[in-house]
């Protein structure tokens, strides 16, 4: 295993060079906006004076040059520091545990539930290939990935809460409600995922249904399994057993690199249910010009790709014998 | 002109040629090019179809439920919503071509280099492309288009191309990099052709294909950004954009659903269109992407 882990430990050194980037990227871009964080929102508190401004500058260091604030920052998260919010005055890592707990649980039921309609889905689409399922699966998906997420969600929310006053409206929680671990607690934080978790599985199934017939068909055109069934083996155990382990390798690559994909869902899909998750404290961020907050959140989804993107490797290798981590 | 061609297939038939024959028996294709032609048709005759202007309001007539009169029914200014979502496709298909231009041209230019100069210049420029990946690109435009003072729809656009070309540069880089062992590009090389010449005289038009595939898929790509940027409040409120009737739909839902839903319709069917047009090119061009 002494392989695994040195590549665990290159890939984990070579990953430090891309947050880098990305972490000058976002800070070179947020600063070069026009009219900073406190003429911005601070000011919209009401009567602000210049003397009061300028004071403000100086403690949150925005009267220093961008490289030394960029420094300043680097350093700061380096130690775990990773600021204020200029806004809500709280410590950004208490709001993005907060956040981030909320996307996470959005986003990992979606993908369940994108698996487990995409799999069967995709499989039985290449098998029963240029058949009425196969075309109506193919539309289907192809429909899916048209369909701009936000936009599924308001219908859907449109006719299951307010229409047919099913499922609640918004939020991750009933406003006032007790938050212990009773049997109601957990039914009323589940009526509030339905929905959500829906549209962005919904989606997020279209794309994986595709990738799984396509890999299934290259599969199914291989040489061993015209030998499978030249042996006269059953085409069941053909397909799930021979098969379907070459065909789901790929298939593990996109769910995991699809997290990218649904994080951006996210964003709307938190949009329009009003749910607390990062993507909707990115877009409130931005519009108030909470430069730690921006820089924090853009950090910790980026982290969380690349972690994803390592974790995907290592399972695809555990998957295939014939990679070697070198 | 396509007669003459196959009638004298001497030389084999051109691969434009064989393209076009597998088009025509590709229902996906038929059905997704005839849908992007309807838009595209709506797009340039919009004064001519449209049964008002998109922009007069009637406070007479607000929120009007879809009726003879108003086929879509009216907004919150009591405008015309078929009108608007008729003119609201000339902004989508704008987005949609000058943000796929921009894209492509860096996309092109990127992976072109990368894949043909290998080495040091191909591990920088592909760390470039993992960063600007790595964040999902719509984090990426709302903290671009959001620190702009002036709203607009020339901005947005070119904020998709500047971010969502990374895909395009890792397609060219890949073709590129299979292509440039080729025969008939060291029979180039070994003739003095310089670089740049093979690149783009040699290698680009034998991967036209893919591209091809890759900038109608991202067209629906676009359009889709673009309504999302919208519906976050960060569109061009002075447009008449889909999107944005959208996110104004979307906070009177409960008063008038038709605002939020014929939108969303429209962009489906536009980017159903494209995506079924370029999912149909690749099985007809043969692109494995």
């Amino acid at each position: 295993m002494g392989g695994l882990r040195n590549y665990i430990i290159r890939r984990v050194i070579s990953s430090i060079p891309t947050l880098i980037g990305i972490s000058i990227l976002t800070f070179t871009i947020i600063h070069l906006a026009p009219g900073g964080p406190l003429k911005f929102s601070l000011a919209l508190r009401g009567d602000i004076s210049p003397e009061y401004l300028l004071e403000m500058e100086k403690r949150l260091g925005l009267d220093k040059p961008i490289w030394e604030q960029y420094l300043i920052w680097l350093k700061n998260i380096i130690t775990g520091d990773l600021g204020t919010s200029y806004i809500k005055e709280v410590p950004i890592i208490d709001l993005l545990q907060i956040y981030a707990g909320n996307t996470l649980k959005l986003m990992f039921s979606a993908q369940i539930l994108a698996v487990l309609i995409a799999v069967p889905l995709g499989i039985i689409s290449a098998v029963k290939q240029d058949t009425l399922i196969d075309n109506t699966a193919r539309f289907a998906s192809l429909f899916g990935v048209s369909m701009p997420s936000f936009w599924t969600g308001l219908m859907l929310m449109f006719l299951f809460s307010v229409k047919l006053d099913l499922l609640p409206v918004f939020g991750a929680r009933t406003i006032g409600a007790v938050y212990d671990y009773s049997m109601a607690a957990i039914l009323d934080e589940f009526m509030h995922m339905i929905l959500p978790v829906t549209v962005l599985g919904l989606s997020s199934a279209a794309l994986i249904t595709r990738l799984v017939r396509s890999s299934m068909l290259e599969v199914l055109n291989q040489d061993y399994i015209t030998t499978a069934r030249a042996k006269g083996l059953k085409e069941n155990i053909v397909v799930y057993k021979h098969a379907l382990r070459n065909a789901l390798l790929p298939v593990v690559t996109v769910v995991g690199m699809s997290m990218g994909f649904l994080l951006a869902g996210a964003t709307v899909t938190e949009t329009v249910f009003a749910w607390p998750g990062m993507g909707r404290f990115v877009v409130q961020s931005t519009f108030n010009r909470d430069y730690p907050a921006i820089m924090a959140v853009t950090m910790m989804v980026a982290l969380m790709v690349v972690v994803t993107n390592l974790i995907t490797d290592l399972t695809y290798g555990f998957l295939d014998p014939r990679i070697r981590f070198e | 002109m396509t007669e003459k061609t196959t009638v004298a297939p001497r030389k084999g038939v051109s691969f434009t040629m064989k393209a076009w024959k597998r088009f025509k028996r590709n229902p996906t294709v038929i059905f997704g090019a005839s849908i992007v032609l309807i838009i595209i048709f709506t797009a340039i005759f919009a004064p001519f179809i449209s049964p008002y202007d998109p922009k007069k309001m009637n406070y007479g007539d607000v929120y009007m439920p879809p009726n003879s009169d108003h086929l879509l029914g009216t907004d919150e200014l009591g405008r015309d919503m078929l009108s608007r979502i008729i003119y609201g496709s000339r902004s989508s298909l704008q987005v949609g071509c000058v943000s796929v231009l921009i894209l492509t041209v860096i996309g092109i230019t990127v992976g072109a280099i990368s894949g043909y100069a290998g080495g040091p210049i191909d591990n920088i420029l592909m760390r470039i492309t993992e960063i600007v990946m790595t964040v999902p690109s719509l984090f990426l435009l709302i903290v671009m288009v959001s620190i702009f003072k002036v709203r607009g729809l020339p901005i947005i656009m070119v904020t998709i191309g500047l971010i969502s070309w990374p895909q395009m540069a890792r397609v060219v880089r890949s073709e590129v990099l299979s292509i440039k062992e080729r025969n008939y590009i060291e029979a180039a090389n070994s003739m003095g052709a310089s670089s740049f010449d093979i690149l783009f005289r040699e290698i680009l038009p034998n991967i036209m294909a893919p591209i091809t595939v890759m900038m109608t898929l991202r067209l629906a790509g676009a359009i889709i950004t673009e309504s999302s940027l919208s519906f976050l409040g960060l569109g061009d409120p002075t447009a008449i954009t889909w999107g944005t009737m959208l996110s104004r739909g979307h906070l009177v839902i409960r008063r008038a659903w038709w605002i939020a839903t014929f939108p969303g319709i429209a962009i489906l069917f536009t980017t159903l269109g494209f995506n079924l047009l370029g999912d149909g090119l690749r099985d007809a061009l043969d692109v494995r992407m």
